[in-house]
């Protein structure tokens, strides 16, 4: 099949994206605007993001939705309220001059945390929050009581990216009745060691987003190993539990699209942001089949999903 | 020299320029953004990856995995099988190492498959046999091995007769970084590997090289030595597809003959093999799955010799022998699984293979021997309640030598509990006569010098085998009720087995020249257990033990298995990376078919101490293993005798 150039194919996404999700909506005077960070074919998680907002909001408000193109203005004129989608559009917003407040979405904590002190340390009066993309420690670690009782020993893998969170993680897994065994990862050459130094002294890894650590090109030997240690590996997307992770705890973009409208709208009638948190809203995907292989019995998604929900 | 082998490098650049992976792997920006959470991952954990939970197997299986390898400190694959119930092993003549699962076997270990990622290793050759010597990987390669105990031809077709022992390898994303190992002992015993890991475009791969070598027996001409290289590449072709590579060569010098002997004087034949294997795995769902494996392998053997008689001077008779051969295997697998139903599994699937031999020893003849063999096989897997699993399962085979068989297999098992299992089972196994059990025509031509007068001729011809053919295969039909305990919170697995094999149309040869003949019955009766203990992380303990009979008309297959066998395995991490591990073998008196005779009972104890450590980036091990500690004992024959021995490994990773 030919094949349109990369920067063609972007370009015809974004037109395509925001043709779809704006409508023939006029870029007057908005409610919220919209920035998606990134190429964002319907169906895309960002598309799937600033959809659910858009949906949620349109009748009590005027949404537009807009790219990051390099010609477009760093930010819409005009808008009450700005929602980033991803990291790159978050960074541009940031960036840009005004005083409009920004709602981050699709970023994990510490990198919304990184960009809220860089912003900070240039001057920038524009207030900020975010619907976290991760998931808190706490909910993670009450789903593994749930669903694996027999868990004592929580193990990560820290990159660069993640590494400042040893000491938090510890001290909210103590609070939990776990014990938290970490190794620092460097470099991904060091990868493999760490892990193989770490499976033995847990029953479980818990994997946390850093690419460093967690990617496509990394995943096979990590998997790999969990299985042969006869480990469980706990993820952080629906893809992982494909991949062969026994769990995986997370919200859907449309979840965390929900979350977003919710603090808009407080926004729009009481003019400020409530603070960053996480989507109330969250999955559970389970691999059962893993699961049994490794001689382990998980109850349905639906029933953990219900119990978890329960704890909080 | 091998002038047909493919030419890896370009083999490799040609698939890496056709699957490039374009669009899937991570770009990220710094730090985590979305992308980590977003991005499509491959399928690792795929349906024929995972191990079926022994619960769930639809028979008895030990798995034997690296930690228990490495501890064994055994120096090849067979020797495992000590610790297996039920298993029998012994090194005979010439350095061949024979294995056998209850009994009726001689030195060619036919009597079950042994698998290496799905390579069949059993030779077409002679009497068909395990080519334990030639298996063409380092111990380090392994990953696990599964042996499964029982007759497996539902799954795993004709000569999966008793059992199956399943290689399987690492992820080639398992090994990387460079690995060294040397070792030297007793007995010229003399190791060497050589690995190194890495990745090339979206491929892990590894190469592995290796000599292996030791002088056998004590006052016998059986020394070997085999040089090994293995690759193994594994390539990602987006999420859902990934491809096996792996070729493999091996020369192998050992030793054949006997000190002294004329007739069958002392020589060193030469082997040498490849084999190129590629597989192909679709994940669907996360339970189904796709696969194609396609292999060719070939091995031959060159010795030629002179065979003398002086014994009636004057006259001196010579006959020239070349005992060589070629044999080539030709397979082609499909294997489709998927999910009938939430309660149903099935595995199905076709098989091709073309095999042939060349030998004009054996055959009589230059022409090439051609076999062929088609299988169509398939597996329910129904859980029928909670508490209720039935596999039931057949292959149907049709064999250019021998016709059309099924091989059928009904297993039910109950879970009463959580890690309570009782099976229920019984299964019908064939093993199919050898080439040369039905074409085999050996004649010597015999020279004799000075010609003798008139009407005497001066050159005779001597037959041996003449065989007539006609064979039907082996068969098994086998029953067992077995038990599997599996108390997590102890760290104990428990798992009997009581098994009832009715053995028939046993094949032996008979008369002069000799004639092969499905000749003989058995009836094997038993119960093995094993029980696996790891009380602590650093711990294991396993005690096997396994109580048979054999009846059959042939007192040579009643005498075949020890009416008892024991194990002990002891392993023990100690502070200061030192660990310490044990294995005391006590084994009843049998005899094994073939040249050999009565062994009284064994005993042997093993003994390995490893001291790990750490040498800048370098982790190393230094191990000192010692065989048979006390009494020399026999094995296979009782001129074999088996002394003390001892070996120190240095491995080096980094």
């Amino acid at each position: 099949m030919p094949r349109l150039p990369a920067f063609l194919r972007s370009l015809l996404s974004y037109a395509l994206a925001i043709a779809a999700l704006a409508g023939a909506a006029p870029c007057a005077a908005q409610d919220i605007a919209i920035v998606i960070g990134e190429p964002a074919a319907p169906g895309s998680p960002y598309a799937e993001v600033a959809e659910e907002i858009r949906s949620r909001l349109a009748p009590e408000a005027k949404v537009s939705v807009h790219g990051t193109a390099d010609e477009t203005p760093p930010a819409p004129d005009g808008a009450r309220l700005l929602v980033a989608v991803g990291a790159r559009a978050a960074a541009r917003l940031a960036a840009a001059p005004g005083k409009a407040p920004l709602l981050v979405t699709l970023m994990p904590t510490e990198a919304f945390a990184r960009l809220a002190a860089e912003s900070r340390r240039t001057g920038s009066t524009r207030p900020m929050s975010a619907v976290h993309l991760d998931q808190p420690v706490g909910r993670q670690l009450a789903l593994v009581r749930l669903a694996l009782p027999d868990t004592r020993r929580i193990g990560v893998l820290l990159g660069p990216a993640s590494a400042s969170r040893q000491a938090a993680l510890a001290e909210i897994a103590a609070q939990r009745g776990f014990h938290l065994e970490a190794r620092q990862v460097a470099r991904e050459d060091d990868l493999a060691p760490a892990l193989l130094n770490l499976l033995p002294e847990t029953d479980l890894l818990l994997a946390l987003p850093d690419p460093l650590v967690f990617n496509a090109g990394t995943i096979q030997m990590i998997l790999l190993s969990t299985y042969r240690h006869q480990r469980p590996l706990f993820g952080f997307s629906a893809s992982y539990t494909r991949a062969g992770a026994v769990l995986s705890l997370f919200s859907t973009p449309r979840q965390i699209g929900a979350e977003a409208a919710d603090m808009l709208r407080v926004a729009l009638t009481g003019g400020r942001l409530p603070p960053p948190r996480y989507p109330r809203e969250f999955q559970i995907a389970a691999n059962p089949h893993v699961a049994r292989s490794l001689g382990l019995t998980l109850d349905s998604e639906q029933d953990l999903l219900q119990r978890l929900r329960e704890t909080e | 020299m091998k002038p047909d082998f493919p030419n890896p490098g370009r083999l490799l650049s040609l698939l890496l320029l056709a699957t490039a992976p374009a669009g899937w792997a991570a770009d990220d920006i710094g730090g985590a953004s979305e992308h980590v959470f977003f991005e499509e991952l491959p399928v690792v954990l795929s349906a024929s990856r995972l191990v079926q939970p022994l619960a769930d197997a639809p028979g008895a299986v030990t798995l034997i995995d690296r930690e228990l390898i490495k501890a064994s400190g055994v120096r090849e694959v067979v020797d495992l099988l000590r610790l297996v119930p039920g298993f029998q092993v012994g090194m005979s003549y010439h350095s061949r190492p024979a294995a056998a699962y209850h009994g009726l076997a001689d030195e060619f270990s036919r009597q079950m498959q042994v698998l290496v990622d799905g390579r069949s290793m059993y030779s077409p050759f002679f009497l068909g046999s395990i080519t334990w010597n030639n298996l063409r990987l380092s111990l380090d390669d392994i990953e696990r091995i599964e042996v499964l105990r029982g007759s497996n031809s539902a799954a795993y077709g004709a000569n999966a007769f008793m059992g199956v022992i399943n290689i399987v390898t690492r992820h080639a994303s398992q090994s990387q970084g460079a690995h060294l190992s040397t070792t030297h002992g007793s007995q010229g015993i003399s190791d060497q590997e050589l690995r190194y890991g890495g990745s090339l475009g979206g491929m892990h791969f590894r190469i592995s090289a290796g000599r292996r070598s030791d002088n056998g027996f004590e006052d016998f001409h059986d020394s070997r030595q085999t040089r090994y290289l293995a690759f193994r590449g594994d390539l990602r072709i987006g999420p859902r597809d990934e491809l096996q590579l792996q070729l493999g060569a091996n020369r192998t010098s050992s030793a054949a003959g006997f000190l002294g002997s004329e007739t069958d004087p002392a020589r060193t034949p030469r082997e040498n093999g490849h084999h190129f294997q590629a597989v192909w795995k679709r994940a669907l769902g996360a339970d189904g799955e796709l696969s194609i494996n396609a292999y060719h392998m070939r091995d031959a053997r060159q010795e030629e010799y002179v065979a003398r008689d002086s014994s009636t001077p004057p006259f001196l008779l010579t006959a020239p022998i070349d005992a060589g051969f070629r044999t080539r295997r030709t397979h082609l697998e499909l294997q489709h699984i998927f999910r009938l139903n939430p309660a149903a599994r099935v595995v199905w699937g076709m098989e091709h293979r073309r095999e042939s031999v060349a030998s004009r020893w054996m055959f009589d003849t230059d022409r090439t021997q051609t076999t062929r063999l088609n299988r169509l096989f398939g597996n329910l897997e129904w859980r029928l309640a909670p508490k209720w699993l039935l596999n039931a399962g057949a292959m149907l085979e049709r064999h250019s030598l021998t016709g059309t068989d099924v091989a059928p297999r009904l297993m039910l098992n109950f879970q009463p509990a959580a890690g309570q299992t009782l099976r229920l089972g019984t299964t019908t196994a064939y093993r199919n006569p050898s080439l040369a059990e039905e074409r085999a025509h050996v004649v010597y031509r015999i020279a004799i010098t000075p010609p003798p007068p008139p009407p005497f001729p001066s050159t005779l011809t001597q037959t041996d085998y003449r065989a007539l053919g006609g064979l039907e295969p082996e068969r098994v039909r086998a029953s067992e009720l077995s038990y599997l305990g599996e108390f997590r919170s102890l760290g104990l697995a428990v798992d009997a087995r009581a098994f009832h094999e009715n053995v028939t149309r046993i094949i032996d040869k008979t008369g002069s020249p000799a004639n092969f003949l499905n000749r003989w019955s058995a009836l094997v009766r038993g119960l093995e257990y094993q029980l696996r203990w790891a009380p602590s992380p650093g711990t294991l303990i396993l005690f096997n033990q396994a109580r048979m009979r054999i009846d059959s008309e042939d007192e040579r297959l009643a005498d075949s298995a020890p009416r008892r066998s024991t194990t002990l395995f002891l392993s023990h991490r100690l502070p200061m990376g030192l660990q310490a591990s044990l294995a005391h073998h006590w084994v009843g008196g049998f005899r094994w078919q073939g040249w050999s005779n009565p062994l009284p009972m064994q005993r042997r104890l093993d003994l390995r101490l490893g001291y790990a450590f750490r040498s800048g980036p370098a982790r190393g091990e230094l191990a000192l293993v010692w065989q048979n500690l006390r009494e020399p004992y026999s094995e296979f024959r009782t001129d074999y005798v088996f002394k003390r021995r001892g070996f120190v490994t240095l491995s080096l990773d980094f």
